[in-house]
């Protein structure tokens, strides 16, 4: 009798896990087909990082040290992912409320942990090709003295990344209370983080200009130390002896704010269903 | 075998100022293989009752169960039996082909994916847009896009499929093809087909029975023939000029028991439809209104429809229970 | 056309302000403008401390150059939310149908351009007290009643230009179906290289520095510049180019917008919907 029910139990999660790939997997591949089947996509995509970075690039030029032009084309890379979270992650679910997909989510089997997962994955893999191309013309039209890619850089890149698109995820749950005010509120994190955080120069450790009090907050961001330990390696050959404290941060940071953004979501979601508030854009 | 079930089903909105009881201890069952029809105008209460069906809104007391499970308490094994089309959701991914649209929301449900691509195949057929599979959702007319929307409903194969409004705002070649689909669904697969709508045309035609909601209430359930012979009351047709629209609410005349204006004002006409308690009243709505300098073209006793078996439950039409006119 | 563009001018203003309460409309405006122009200074004094030449008159050079920059990259989206926006809603055909969308466009960018000249000005002084703040150096910044005066003038004479440009992208709105947001986005990005917002056009290699100098926005920022931190004579120089090349490409963008107008009826893009 209990091994009947044991088997039942076991073939149940089976089931979930199985619906959770591939809801997972589903979500990707939608995102990317989406970004790799318009060229003019990564046209627009690479548009902002691209000019923005070259400018600043001239900017570091100008002010005395061609040698930190690196940093604003490494900003230009990433700042793509930092877009691609705050626009196409994190207003997602309130722009899929204010469309109308969430119900379809909600009223399917679908977990939108795994919806959430599988559109970073997605995000990820459909904004490489504008953070490459970014990389590649910063880097011919300026030729910033990068130190050679290391294993660490890869790892490094690729917590940041967790940790950014966990960020998302948190942000993704916050976002589903907002209405109207959703772009503008993007807009403000947008600048204010990408400031804050350091992405086209240092805004802690040795080299920042910034206050020790305002250092402080920016190390709450997660992106801030994932460029802080990027810039390290990449300009100044660091490895991971000297970078363990940003990649212990980081490592908790994305486990922070993935298990917080879907304890929220759930939460909100739940609370969504008792008063019928997160319903609102439906009829 | 009842796919929907609910009892004293009440949900209650409550906001600072006020307190809305958008369901009133609804009761009913809905079988297997059968199209059921929810009929009421705006604001009755039938999107309500639609949320509370597919989980995506708690009831404030009762009950529901969806293919036997409790909407409340089993949520997820809900979620896995059902589909659900609105016409004020999105139709999907813009950038996407209507293709990979379809098998996107048949993944929602962990469906094996020869087996989406085949239902895939089987529902473009039936609705006819087999053509505009591989094209990107940004290039599909308006129609393909609303039989995209009705297909996705069926991707996972479901026990009971919810639509709100399926066909508002359709093309007539569109809605005939959807409302087709609907019969052969639940005739052939034994789904059960539950449909929340103002057209009364679509309800009569397709619903194998009915139920009439007004202000979170039920009113009737039945088929439409019962229910529009359950009238026994005549319904009687006036043509007017314009002044006829001057009369206000219908029921304020002596043997009305419910009706309706419509005013032509490029025709300076008006069509007034009245239910009387009996024939005998006709005489003196005429001489009422011949009173009132209001011309008779023609009137005529006419086949009451599922609008006149509401009006003679409320008192009013659609329209002026929207415009909360009280009976 | 007075009455067209009045009312235009107070929709596009309401379609601003007045979905939340208006102040906070403009603090959610100035606080991604202030950090915009915050991280061009930080870039800046970064560098240059690195090379041990930090100059607070750069910085008050940035300041004005990216709060300015801010303004233009603000207004930009105007065109774009009147016409792709309006397709949507359909509310762009209607316009067009009542032989009114060229003040319809007007006038929305001209709202936009009063909420983004308030926001850029705020930005401004935020950047300012923030330099002060965060590095503890005062820019060198003329915040005096004539400097004020010439500053908004300098800022109301941008109107032109920014009709201008408004109305070329008003045209590409007609035409574009898909992802409409790609060359205003691309736009902001080359105003940022060629305007003098960051940096001066001499450092260009040539010969771009002819297209920076054929800029209204160019000659804007440097009015603005001249106004806030000097020379005086610069000024009205500056001014007079921003005029008379505002006017320019008011012209260019009437004359594109019209013939686009025609070219989308003909073609059937008027009402023919953004994805």
């Amino acid at each position: 009798m209990l091994g009947r029910a044991s088997q039942r139990g076991r073939g149940a999660l089976r089931r979930s896990f199985v619906i959770w790939v591939k809801v997972a997997v589903s979500r990707a591949l939608i995102r990317i087909v989406a970004m790799y089947g318009d060229p003019l996509w990564i046209v627009v995509n690479v548009g902002g990082p691209m000019l923005t970075s070259l400018a600043l690039a001239f900017l570091y030029r100008l002010a005395g040290l061609s040698s930190l032009t690196g940093f604003a084309i490494l900003g230009g890379g990433m700042v793509s992912y930092w877009g691609n979270v705050i626009w196409s992650m994190a207003s997602q679910l309130n722009w899929d409320k204010r469309s109308g997909m969430i119900y379809l989510y909600i009223a399917s089997p679908a977990p939108l942990t795994a919806l959430l997962i599988g559109m970073s994955l997605g995000g990820i893999l459909g904004t490489l090709p504008s953070s490459i191309a970014v990389l590649i013309i910063g880097t011919l039209l300026f030729r910033p003295p990068f130190a050679p890619p290391t294993m660490a850089v890869a790892l490094i890149f690729m917590l940041t990344l967790v940790a950014l698109y966990g960020m998302g995820i948190a942000l993704s749950s916050l976002y589903l209370i907002l209405g109207r005010e959703s772009e503008e509120v993007n807009e403000v994190l947008y600048e204010s983080i990408s400031f804050l955080s350091g992405i086209y120069f240092p805004s802690i450790g040795r080299f920042s200009p910034l206050p020790l009090a305002v250092q402080a907050v920016a190390s709450l961001i997660p992106l801030t130390l994932g460029m802080d330990a990027l810039r390290r390696t990449l300009f100044y050959a660091e490895g991971l002896t000297e970078l363990w404290p940003n990649l212990s941060a980081l490592a908790a940071m994305a486990v922070a704010s993935i298990f917080i953004g879907l304890r929220t979501l759930s939460y909100i979601e739940r609370r969504g269903r008792e008063t019928g508030d997160i319903l609102v854009a439906m009829k | 075998m009842a796919n929907v079930v609910t009892e004293n089903l009440t949900r209650v909105f409550e906001t600072k100022s006020k307190r809305i009881l958008a369901l009133d201890g609804v009761s009913f069952e809905v079988q297997r293989g059968e199209v059921f029809g929810l009929l009421g105008p705006n604001g009755a209460g039938k999107t309500t009752l639609i949320r509370i069906l597919t989980t995506l809104l708690l009831p404030t007391y009762g009950r529901a169960l969806v293919g036997g499970f409790d909407v409340v308490k089993e949520a997820k094994k809900v979620r896995s039996i059902i589909g659900f089309s609105s016409s004020s959701e999105r139709v999907g991914f813009d950038f996407v082909t209507a293709r990979r649209n379809l098998w996107f929301f048949s993944q929602l449900y962990g469906t094996p994916i020869s087996e989406a691509n085949r239902r895939i195949e089987e529902l473009a057929a039936m609705l006819d847009f087999q053509d505009q599979l591989d094209r990107k959702l940004y290039t599909l007319t308006t129609g393909y896009r609303q039989r995209l929307n009705i297909a996705r409903a069926f991707i996972n194969g479901p026990q009971v499929v919810f639509f709100d409004e399926p066909t508002n705002g359709m093309d007539v070649f569109s809605a005939k093809k959807i409302r087709e689909l609907f019969v052969k669904e639940a005739k052939t697969n034994s789904r059960t087909i539950f449909l929340a709508t103002h057209n009364m045309f679509e309800a009569e035609e397709v619903c194998d029975r009915v139920a009439i909601i007004d202000r979170g209430r039920i009113l009737a359930i039945d088929s439409p023939e019962n229910l529009k012979s359950s009238l026994s009351k005549p319904v009687v047709l006036l043509e007017t000029d314009i002044a006829g629209a001057s009369i206000g609410d219908p029921t304020q005349l002596e043997g009305v028991v419910g009706g309706t204006i419509k005013v032509d004002d490029e025709n300076e006409a008006a069509k007034i439809r009245v239910i009387l308690r009996d024939e005998d009243f006709l005489e003196k709505i005429l001489g009422l209104l011949e009173k009132r300098r209001v011309r008779v073209f023609n009137y005529q006793r006419i086949e009451p429809t599922l609008e006149d078996v509401f009006i003679s439950l409320v008192g009013a039409g659609f329209a002026e229970r929207e415009r909360g006119i009280e009976a | 056309m007075i009455k067209k563009l009045a009312a235009s001018i107070m929709l596009g203003l309401e379609r601003e302000f007045s979905w939340t309460f208006p102040p906070l409309v403009i603090l959610l405006s100035m606080i991604p403008a202030t950090a915009g122009v915050l991280t061009a200074v930080m870039v800046y004094w970064v560098g240059s401390s690195a090379a041990g030449r930090a100059d607070p008159e750069w910085v008050a050079f940035l300041i004005v150059g990216a709060s300015l920059y801010t303004h233009f990259a603000s207004y930009i989206w105007a065109p774009l939310s009147a016409v792709s926006e309006g397709k949507a809603s359909y509310t762009f055909p209607l316009v067009f149908i009542s032989h009114s969308s060229l003040s319809y466009i007007a006038g929305r960018m001209i709202a936009s351009f009063i909420e983004s000249s308030f926001t850029a000005v705020l930005a401004l002084g935020a950047a300012t007290l923030s330099v002060k703040a965060l590095l503890g150096i005062t820019p060198g910044l003329g915040f005096t009643p004539l400097g004020i005066t010439l500053f908004s003038m300098g800022m109301v004479v941008g109107l032109l230009a920014a009709l201008g440009l408004g109305l070329m992208l008003a045209a590409y709105a007609i035409f574009v179906t898909r992802l409409e947001w790609g060359l205003p986005v691309y736009i902001s990005g080359i105003l940022m290289i060629f305007s003098e917002a960051i940096f001066p056009s001499s450092a260009l290699p040539a010969p771009l520095p002819i297209i920076a100098e054929s800029l209204p926005f160019t000659h804007i920022i440097r009015a603005a510049r001249a106004a806030l931190m000097g020379p005086l004579s610069l000024y009205l120089i500056e001014l007079v180019y921003a005029a008379l090349l505002g006017a320019a490409w008011l012209l260019a963008g009437l004359a594109v917008y019209t013939y686009s107008e025609r070219i989308g009826r003909r073609r059937g893009y008027i009402d023919y919907r953004v994805v």
